[in-house]
C-alpha cells in the first residue's frame, strides 16, 4: 500500500513531537522554518506538506541530523518502527 | 520661492543622507557585532577543546568532560541555568549551575526536561537511579531573588555522544523567551559534537597505549601494577597476568585497587603504604610478605604522572623469593647440622682427654679413653673429608686418580668387611660378580667410597633378617654395580633430591651424618662418566645403581670425560 500524505503528516509530527521532547521546543521550531516543504504549527505538528512528502520528509530530517546525528537518526528509527507502511525508508548509520 | 525650494531640497537631502548614515552606521555595528560574536564562539571553541585534551587525563569521565564545556559555556550566552547529566552504571547524575536565582519550582522543571530528554532518547534509562546536585555560580550577594518564575520560558539540550554511545546531554534554560538565536544554539552543538570527536580520538590514543603497556607488562615474569591517586583515593590503572596470578586470581577476574587491597593482610596495608610512596614521592620496598603460601618482596616505585586530576602514581612490583627462602633455609639447616655432627666428637674426645688428665685413671678406664678419642676423631675426620669432597665438587675442582684395577675384587672386599656388621644384625649380605666384567681404568679408592657408602646406607636401613645384595653387571661398554637391600625403601617424592647436597635437609626417613654421602657419591660417578639413580618403593627396599664406562686405556678416559661435559653443557 502506498504511503498517503496524511502518513507523512503523521511521521513528521512524530517525529518532531520527540525531537522536541530530546532537544527542547526553541532549536527544533526554530530549524523546522528552514524547511520550506513543510509547514508546522508551534506545537511542532505538522500541517502541511508542499510537494512530494518523501522529499519533505529527508530536507526535515536532514536539518536535525546535522544538529545531532546519533540522537535524531535514533529517534527516527524508533519512530520509523510504528509506520510500518513507511518501512522501505532507510536511514543510514 | 527658490530659497524655500533650495531649502527644503537640502533638508530633504540632509535627512535622507542622515537615514543612510544611520542604517549604514547601524549595519556596520551590526557586523562588528557579529563578527565579535563570532570571534566568541571560535575563541571558546578553542578553549573547550584545549581544556578536554589537557585535563582529560588517564582516564574518562563523562562527569569531567561534561563540566569543562559546562563551566566554559556560561561565559558565551546569558542563561539562568546549565545543567548536564551523566549517564554511568545504572545512574544518571545531573549536576545544575544556577547562574541566577530561581525557584524550588524552576529546577524541578529543569530537572524534568533533562530527564524527559534523557529517556526519549534512550528509554532503557527509565530504570536507572537519578542523583541530582545544585551548585550557584552567583558572584557573592549580589543577585535578585527571581522565585516567581516556576519554569524556565526558553530551554534547548544537547546530547552527549562518545564513541556511538549515549553518555548524558547538556541543558541551557533562561527566564527569557527567545533568549537565543538559531546560529547560537547551532554552534553550541557543533563545538559539543567537535569536543566528542576530540574525546574519541583521545580514548582511542590512550587505548592503543593501554594495549602496548599491557603487552610489555605481560612479558614480565614479576608481577607488575600501576596505581594512580585521585582524590586520595587509589586507582589500578593496569595489572600484568603475573600479578593477577600472584594474587590468586584468573586472567578473566576483574580487580580493582581495594580488591588488590584486600588480598594482602591487614597488617601490610598496601594501600596505604602506596599512598605513602606517591605522597612522599619515596621508594619503599617490604620484604618476605607471605601471599598464598609464597614469600615475596614487593617494590613501590612512585612515578611522576603528567595529569591534572591525579596527584600522582606508583608501580608495585612483587617478586616471588620462595625459592630463595626455601634455599637459604635449606643452608642454614645444613650448617647447623654440620655443626652439630662436628660438635658432637669434638665433645667426646673433650670428655675423654679431660679423665686421661687425671692421674688415679685405671689401664681399662684409659683404653676405653684412648679408643673414644680415637673412634671420634676418625669419625671428625671423616665429615671434614666429606665436607671438603662437597665442597670439591661444587667448585668444579674434584679429581680422580685412576689407574688400571679389577671392580670385581673391589666388590668382594668391600662386603667381606661389611660381614660382621651385617652378621651383627642378621642381614644376609653377599655379592654376585659377573666375571664377564675386565679390569678397567677407574678412580679405585673414590669407587670404593662409593661402594661403602651404599653398602652402609643399605645395612642401616635394613631390618633385622634382611637382605642386602651387591652385583656387578657387564652391559654392553658398561658396568653396572647394583646395591639391593630389602629395608624400608625411598619414597617417590624424596627421590628426586636423594642425591642433591642438602637431601638430608629433605629425607627425614634416612638420617646420616652430613648426608652428603650419596651427594658426593654421585659426583664420584659423574666424574667417571657413568650415572647414579635408585629405584625403590617405601617399604619395599631400595635397589642403587650406579654405572662407570669400561676404560681402558688413559686418551679414552679423555675422550669419554670429553664427550660427557659437551653433552651436559
Amino acid at each position: 500500500m502506498q504511503p498517503s500524505e496524511s502518513d507523512y503528516r503523521h511521521l513528521m509530527s512524530d517525529l518532531l513531537k520527540n525531537l522536541i521532547n530530546v532537544l527542547g521546543p526553541d532549536v527544533v521550531l526554530i530549524k523546522v522554518k528552514n524547511v520550506n516543504a513543510v509547514r508546522v504549527n508551534t506545537n511542532g505538528e505538522a500541517v502541511m506538506i508542499y510537494g512530494d512528502p518523501s522529499t519533505a520528509f529527508e530536507k526535515l530530517i536532514n536539518e536535525y541530523i546535522s544538529l545531532a546525528p546519533f540522537v535524531t537518526k535514533q529517534i527516527i528509527r524508533q519512530v520509523l518502527a510504528n509506520y510500518p507502511q513507511l518501512s522501505s525508508m532507510r536511514i543510514g548509520d | 520661492m527658490n530659497i524655500v525650494y533650495f531649502l527644503l531640497t537640502s533638508n530633504i537631502f540632509v535627512v535622507v543622507l542622515t537615514v543612510v548614515l544611520s542604517l549604514r552606521s547601524r549595519r556596520q555595528r551590526d557586523k562588528l557585532r557579529r563578527q565579535r560574536q563570532e570571534i566568541s564562539l571560535r575563541y571558546y571553541e578553542a578553549s573547550v577543546l584545549y581544556d578536554i585534551s589537557s585535563k582529560i587525563g588517564y582516564s574518562f569521565s563523562i562527569h569531567s568532560i561534561a563540566e569543562i564545556i559546562v563551566v566554559s559555556v556560561e561565559k558565551l550566552f546569558s542563561l539562568s541555568t546549565i545543567s548536564y547529566a551523566a549517564l554511568e552504571n545504572g545512574d544518571i547524575s545531573i549536576k545544575t549551575f544556577q547562574k541566577e536565582a530561581v525557584g524550588e519550582a524552576y529546577l524541578r522543571a529543569v530537572q524534568e526536561i533533562i530527564l524527559r530528554s534523557l529517556r526519549t532518547s534512550n528509554p532503557s534509562v527509565s530504570v536507572y537511579t537519578v542523583h541530582n546536585s545544585i551548585e550557584s555560580m552567583q558572584k557573592s550577594s549580589n543577585y535578585v531573588n527571581l522565585h516567581f518564575d516556576t519554569k524556565p520560558k526558553t530551554y534547548f539540550t544537547v546530547p552527549l555522544v562518545v564513541n556511538n554511545n549515549f553518555v548524558g546531554a547538556i541543558t541551557i534554560t533562561s527566564r527569557i523567551k527567545h533568549a537565543y538565536t538559531e546560529e547560537e544554539m547551532s554552534v553550541l552543538y557543533k563545538i559539543i559534537h567537535q569536543a566528542e570527536e576530540t574525546v574519541e580520538r583521545l580514548e582511542q590514543i590512550v587505548t592503543a597505549e593501554k594495549r602496548k603497556i599491557g603487552a610489555l607488562m605481560s612479558g614480565i615474569p614479576s608481577g607488575v601494577m600501576f596505581f594512580t591517586s585521585v582524590d586520595d583515593s587509589l586507582e589500578l590503572v593496569t595489572i600484568n597476568h603475573a600479578a593477577k596470578s600472584f594474587l590468586g586470581f584468573t586472567e578473566q577476574d576483574t580487580v580493582n585497587a581495594l580488591i588488590v587491597a584486600r588480598t594482602f593482610s591487614d597488617s601490610l596495608q598496601l594501600d596505604k603504604q602506596v599512598k605513602d610512596a606517591i605522597k612522599e614521592k619515596k621508594c619503599t620496598i617490604i620484604h618476605d610478605v607471605l601471599l598464598n603460601g609464597k614469600y615475596f618482596q614487593i617494590y613501590i616505585n612512585p612515578i611522576d604522572v603528567q595529569d591534572q586530576n591525579r596527584s600522582g602514581g606508583a608501580t608495585v612490583s612483587l617478586q616471588d623469593v620462595s625459592l630463595e627462602k626455601e634455599v637459604e633455609e635449606i643452608r642454614e639447616n645444613f650448617t647447623s647440622m654440620v655443626v652439630h655432627e662436628l660438635r658432637a666428637p669434638v665433645t667426646s674426645i673433650k670428655g675423654a682427654s679431660s679423665l686421661l688428665s687425671d692421674d688415679r685413671i685405671n689401664n681399662e678406664d684409659y683404653r676405653k679413653m684412648v679408643k673414644i678419642i680415637k673412634g671420634s676423631s676418625e669419625r671428625m675426620l671423616n665429615q671434614i673429608n666429606d665436607l671438603l669432597d662437597a665442597a670439591k665438587l661444587q667448585a668444579g675442582k674434584f679429581s680422580l686418580t685412576r689407574d688400571v684395577a679389577d671392580l670385581n675384587q673391589l666388590v668382594k672386599d668391600r662386603v667381606e668387611s661389611f660381614q660382621f656388621q651385617a652378621a651383627d644384625k642378621k642381614v644376609n649380605l653377599h655379592a654376585e660378580t659377573d666375571s664377564a666384567v675386565p679390569p678397567f681404568i677407574f678412580d679405585k679408592f673414590r669407587v670404593d667410597q662409593v661402594i661403602t657408602n651404599l653398602l652402609s646406607n643399605a645395612l642401616k636401613f635394613t631390618p633385622e633378617g634382611g637382605e642386602v645384595v651387591v652385583r656387578s653387571e657387564l652391559k654392553n661398554d658398561l658396568v653396572e654395580v647394583s646395591v639391593k637391600d630389602s629395608g624400608i625403601g625411598i619414597p617417590k617424592d624424596k627421590q628426586a633430591l636423594l642425591f642433591s647436597q642438602y637431601s638430608q635437609i629433605q629425607n627425614t626417613l634416612r638420617h646420616d651424618g652430613t648426608g652428603l654421602g650419596l651427594f658426593i657419591s654421585r659426583g664420584i660417578v659423574d666424574s667417571h662418566g657413568g650415572k647414579i639413580w635408585v629405584e625403590s618403593e617405601e617399604g619395599k627396599g631400595a635397589t642403587m645403581i650406579f654405572t662407570l664406562p669400561i676404560v681402558k686405556t688413559s686418551a679414552e678416559t679423555v675422550k669419554r670425560i670429553g664427550l660427557l661435559h659437551q653433552f651436559v653443557n
